[in-house]
C-alpha cells in the first residue's frame, strides 16, 4: 500500500470520527463540521472545511482537518450578533481572519457566510454545517 | 356560581404539544344544586375532551355529594414500602395506576416565578434571563428558541423527549424497583414508549472521554433515606431536555432526587450541571400525581 492511500485512510478516519462525534448538535451552535467554500466574489471557489468544538470557555477548532490541517489561534462566537470572528494562519505563517454571521440556527444545517481575509485579500466565505 | 374546567389531552404525544384549556364556567339557579345535573355536565365535559381525561375544580365548593362524583379531594394515604421499610415509588400489587400530570411543563430554577404557558413558551420574553443562569450564548439561544414560537423543538422531529423532560410531559410514567438486579426502570408512555434504567449496583460512571453520548445518559443511583438519588452523565446534545428550549450540551451532569411524600405524590428535584452551558449549577423542582387505576397507554410519534 503506497503513503498517498494510507494518508487518504487516515485523514478519511479521522474526517469520519471527528464527524460522527459532533453532528446533529442542539447546544453549542458553531459546534460541529461545516463543508463550504472561499473564494473572490463570482469566481472560483476553493472547498474548506471546518470544525469547531466548544470546550465551556473557548472555540477550538480546524482548517480542512488531516495531515495538513490549520488550527484556529482563537475563535469568537458574538451572541448578540450570531458573529463567529476566527484567527488562524496558513503554513507559511500567512494570518487568515474570518468573519461570519450564524443563519438559521434552529435548522440542522445551519450556515455561516461572510468574508475570509488572506495573503491581503478579502473573499467571500460561505459554510454549511453538515 | 362560576366553574373552572380544567381539560388535558394527553392525546397527541408530540413532545410539548399537551394541551391545557382553562375556561370558566358560569352555572346558575337550582339545576346546579341537583347532583343529576353535575353527572350530566361531568359527561358533557369528559366527551368534549375527546375522552382522554377530565378534571372539574369548581371555583366555590358545591354540595359534598356533588364534589364526591366529580372532582373528589384525595385522601391522605401514606406512601406504600416493601417488608424492608423501603419505599415503593410505583404500584403495589394488585393495584393499577402511574405516574401522571406533573406540577409544571416546563423547568425553571427553583424559587423563581416567571409566567409560561404549557409548552414552556414565556409570557414575557424579557423574563428569558430569569430562568436558568446561562452563559450569553446560551441566553441568546434560549430567547432565540423561544422567538420563535419553539418551532425548531427537536420533538416535533419525533426526537424522544429525553432528559427532565420526560418527567414533565404527556403520557405519563412508570418507576419499577427490582430489587433482584439492584435497578431501577422508568418506563415512559410519552416520546416512543422509551425506557431508562438506573443502576443501584454501586458500578461507578463511565469515563466522559470515552462514552458515546445517548439520549438518556447513564444513571446511577442510591438511596439516601426515602429518596432515590440519581446521578447521570453521557447525554448527547440532540435533543431538548426541557420544554421551551433550554439548551444543554455533552458536558451535561444531572442529579435527580425522587421521593414519595405521601401516596399520590412524587416530587422530583433535579439538579443541572453543564458549566459549557450555564455559570453555575442549578436547581429545578416539580411534583407528579398518581393516576390510579390506569396504565400508560402505547403511544409513539409520527410524523
Amino acid at each position: 500500500m503506497s503513503e498517498s492511500s494510507i494518508k487518504l485512510i487516515f485523514t478519511v478516519f479521522l474526517l469520519s470520527t471527528l464527524i460522527n462525534d459532533i453532528v446533529a448538535q442542539e447546544g453549542f451552535p458553531v459546534d460541529g463540521s461545516w463543508r463550504g467554500g472561499w473564494g473572490l466574489a463570482g469566481g472560483k471557489q476553493t472547498p474548506v472545511v471546518l470544525v469547531m468544538k466548544w470546550d465551556g470557555e473557548k472555540i477550538g477548532g480546524l482548517i480542512n482537518p488531516g495531515p495538513e490541517s490549520i488550527e484556529f489561534k482563537s475563535a469568537i462566537l458574538t451572541p448578540e450578533t450570531w458573529m463567529v470572528h476566527i484567527e488562524a494562519a496558513d503554513r507559511d505563517g500567512i494570518p487568515i481572519i474570518i468573519d461570519g454571521r450564524l443563519h438559521d440556527i434552529g435548522s440542522y444545517n445551519r450556515s455561516i457566510a461572510g468574508t475570509w481575509n488572506q495573503d491581503g485579500l478579502e473573499n467571500t466565505f460561505a459554510i454549511t454545517r453538515e | 356560581m362560576v366553574w373552572k374546567i380544567l381539560l388535558r389531552s394527553h392525546g397527541n404525544d408530540r413532545g410539548s404539544q399537551s394541551v391545557d384549556m382553562i375556561g370558566t364556567w358560569p352555572l346558575t339557579g337550582g339545576k346546579v344544586r341537583d347532583g343529576l345535573s353535575y353527572f350530566l355536565i361531568g359527561l358533557v365535559l369528559h366527551a368534549c375532551s375527546n375522552g382522554t381525561d377530565a378534571t372539574s375544580t369548581p371555583a366555590a365548593s358545591p354540595p359534598e355529594r356533588e364534589q364526591t362524583s366529580l372532582a373528589a379531594p384525595l385522601p391522605a394515604r401514606a406512601a406504600p414500602r416493601y417488608a424492608d421499610g423501603q419505599v415503593i415509588l410505583d404500584r403495589v400489587p394488585g393495584e393499577l395506576g402511574y405516574w401522571g400530570p406533573a406540577s409544571v411543563t416546563s423547568m425553571i430554577e427553583k424559587g423563581i416565578k416567571v409566567a409560561m404557558n404549557g409548552q414552556g413558551l414565556l409570557d414575557n420574553l424579557d423574563d428569558a434571563d430569569k430562568v436558568a443562569p446561562f452563559q450569553p450564548w446560551a441566553l441568546a439561544l434560549y430567547r432565540y428558541r423561544q422567538g420563535n414560537g419553539l418551532k425548531d423543538d427537536p420533538a416535533q422531529a419525533c426526537i424522544s423527549p429525553a432528559g427532565p423532560r420526560h418527567l414533565h410531559t404527556p403520557g405519563g410514567f412508570r418507576i419499577i424497583q427490582d430489587q433482584n438486579y439492584n435497578r431501577v426502570y422508568i418506563l415512559f408512555g410519552g416520546g416512543n414508549r422509551n425506557w431508562r434504567v438506573i443502576y443501584l449496583d454501586g458500578r461507578s460512571a463511565p469515563d466522559p472521554e470515552e462514552v458515546v453520548g445517548t439520549y438518556y445518559g447513564h444513571s446511577t443511583g442510591h438511596w439516601e433515606g426515602d429518596t432515590l438519588v440519581v446521578e447521570s452523565s453521557g447525554f448527547n446534545a440532540r435533543f431538548w431536555f426541557s420544554n421551551g428550549g433550554l439548551p444543554h450540551t455533552e458536558a451535561l451532569r444531572l442529579t435527580e432526587r425522587f421521593s414519595r411524600p405521601d401516596y399520590h405524590t412524587l416530587k422530583y428535584e433535579v439538579t443541572i450541571d453543564d458549566p459549557f452551558t450555564y455559570t453555575r449549577p442549578w436547581t429545578s423542582e416539580w411534583t407528579v400525581e398518581w393516576v390510579e387505576g390506569g396504565d400508560i397507554q402505547e403511544k409513539f410519534c409520527e410524523r
